[in-house]
């Protein structure tokens, strides 16, 4: 019994053995076949054929692990794209206040490269630059009354009654000192008053402000050539302002015959709005005119 | 000095608002003649020390504004607003021409031409619409130190 069991179990072992075998070499025959043909080229259709049938599996399965893939990319792409936002909105301020900064140094450069050629062209004139922080830095309180507020004083060697100019032309003159700041009644003013001459006739006259920021010259003596266009200058007469600074230019002339003078008006060719920097000609005293015609003591 | 800075950027058309007449009147519609007189001649010394018009031109026009403003004390509503806010048109108007009329008394050359007129104007506009903006601001400070008083 015992050896006819085992020669049954050797049988079955046997079979099992040549089973497993014969599958091994069936394997391996398909093995050598697929590559023989690969080798002879006839596995290409049966390839597309296969991937043909595969293919929307391969796709399904394809599709959710790239999908599975961009998920987590995607976490960490956005944390990187909010930092990097930030970084980005950080430079972008940055540049933002440089490029500020870059156009008001800019504009201050050709203020100053306007306020330099003006005093390069007037070498007899010592002058104070009085460069004012921002802006003016307050103007009257009033709507009747033109006057600025600059942050030069006399710890800057300003005086009353010194002439101030711009590039542009005259701007008016020092009314009251303190010690870092200044007033300055502007020739607008219907306060202020200026000796002029037009420039191509010689013609002398007045200039007055008037409210509303405009100038207007008076005593034009009769019979004298003036004409809208002309260019109107400090005269000098008076002492109180040096000669040859620009007034503005003549838009309109009033001329009536039985008027003992004829009137201007004038346009500034300094913009009061826009006053943003100025020069003070601490060079120049005015002439006490009047006082050295009184009279001297004991002469009458 | 808040005036005297910003004026010259809160222009329109050369004219700025005149934010302390319209702080005085403003405060002398809603409080005892007292309370408010004080006030509006500091307000008139202010705009003095700051401009370069004769000295006490602006104190004396501001007092007059407070004193006809005060009229208007307790004759409103609490409440009201759109007369109260109206009303700083004419009193600007008179405190623009006092003031001009006290600067020529003193000397100072004033034109009184179709350009004053403008500015006058002008300028009461502006102060209108600033009166607009500030005085509900005022009827709640004056409500408050009200409040604070009872209190007390």
């Amino acid at each position: 019994m015992v050896g006819c069991a085992g020669f049954i179990f050797a049988d079955e072992f046997m079979e099992n053995q040549n089973r497993q075998g014969l599958l091994l070499a069936i394997f391996a025959a398909l093995i050598i076949l697929g590559f023989a043909l690969d080798r002879l080229g006839f596995m290409t259709g049966a390839r597309i054929a296969l991937q043909t049938v595969f293919q929307p599996a391969e796709s399904a399965v394809t599709d959710a692990a790239q999908r599975a893939e961009k998920l987590s990319e995607q976490q960490q792409t956005v944390a990187q794209l909010i930092e990097e936002n930030n970084n980005l909105k950080t430079e972008a301020n940055r540049l933002l206040i440089e490029n500020i900064q870059l156009k008001e140094l800019e504009r201050e450069n050709e203020r100053l490269r306007q306020l330099l050629n003006y005093t390069r062209n007037n070498p007899g004139i010592n002058f104070e630059a009085a460069s004012v922080v921002g802006q003016v830095i307050g103007s009257d309180p009033n709507n009747f009354l033109y006057t600025i507020f600059i942050d030069v004083g006399a710890n800057d060697g300003v005086a009353k009654d010194m002439p101030v100019v711009t590039h542009r032309g005259l701007v008016g003159r020092i009314i009251q000192v303190g010690p870092n700041s200044s007033q300055v009644l502007l020739i607008i003013d219907p306060a202020s008053s200026v000796n002029a001459l037009v420039q191509n006739s010689r013609v002398q006259g007045i200039i007055n402000g008037e409210l509303g920021g405009t100038l207007v010259m008076e005593r034009i003596p009769q019979g004298k050539t003036v004409s809208p266009g002309d260019l109107v200058l400090t005269s000098g007469l008076g002492g109180n302002f040096p000669d040859k600074l620009v007034i503005g230019q003549i838009t309109e002339v009033f001329q009536r015959d039985l008027d003992l003078f004829q009137t201007a008006r004038v346009r500034s060719t300094v913009d009061f709005g826009d006053l943003s920097t100025v020069l003070v000609i601490t060079s120049f005293k005015p002439n006490p005119f009047k006082q050295e015609l009184q009279p001297a003591e004991g002469q009458n | 000095m808040v005036q005297v800075s910003l004026s010259p950027y809160l222009q329109w058309q050369t004219v700025h608002p005149n934010f302390l007449l319209v702080a005085v009147v403003a405060w002398s519609m809603l409080n005892p003649f007292p309370k408010v007189i004080g006030w509006a001649f500091l307000a008139g010394l202010l705009l003095d020390i700051f401009s370069a018009a004769p000295f006490g031109v602006f104190s004396i026009s501001m007092v007059l504004a407070a004193t006809a403003a005060n009229f208007w004390f307790d004759r409103f509503a609490p409440s009201a607003v759109l007369l109260p806010v109206a009303l700083i048109l004419p009193y600007s108007l008179g405190f623009d021409v006092v003031s001009l009329l006290l600067q020529q008394l003193l000397g100072r050359p004033v034109v009184w031409s179709g350009t004053v007129l403008r500015l006058v104007f002008s300028a009461g506009l502006i102060n209108l619409v600033v009166m607009m903006l500030l005085y509900p601001l005022f009827q709640w400070a004056e409500q408050a130190t009200r409040r604070d008083e009872i209190a007390i």
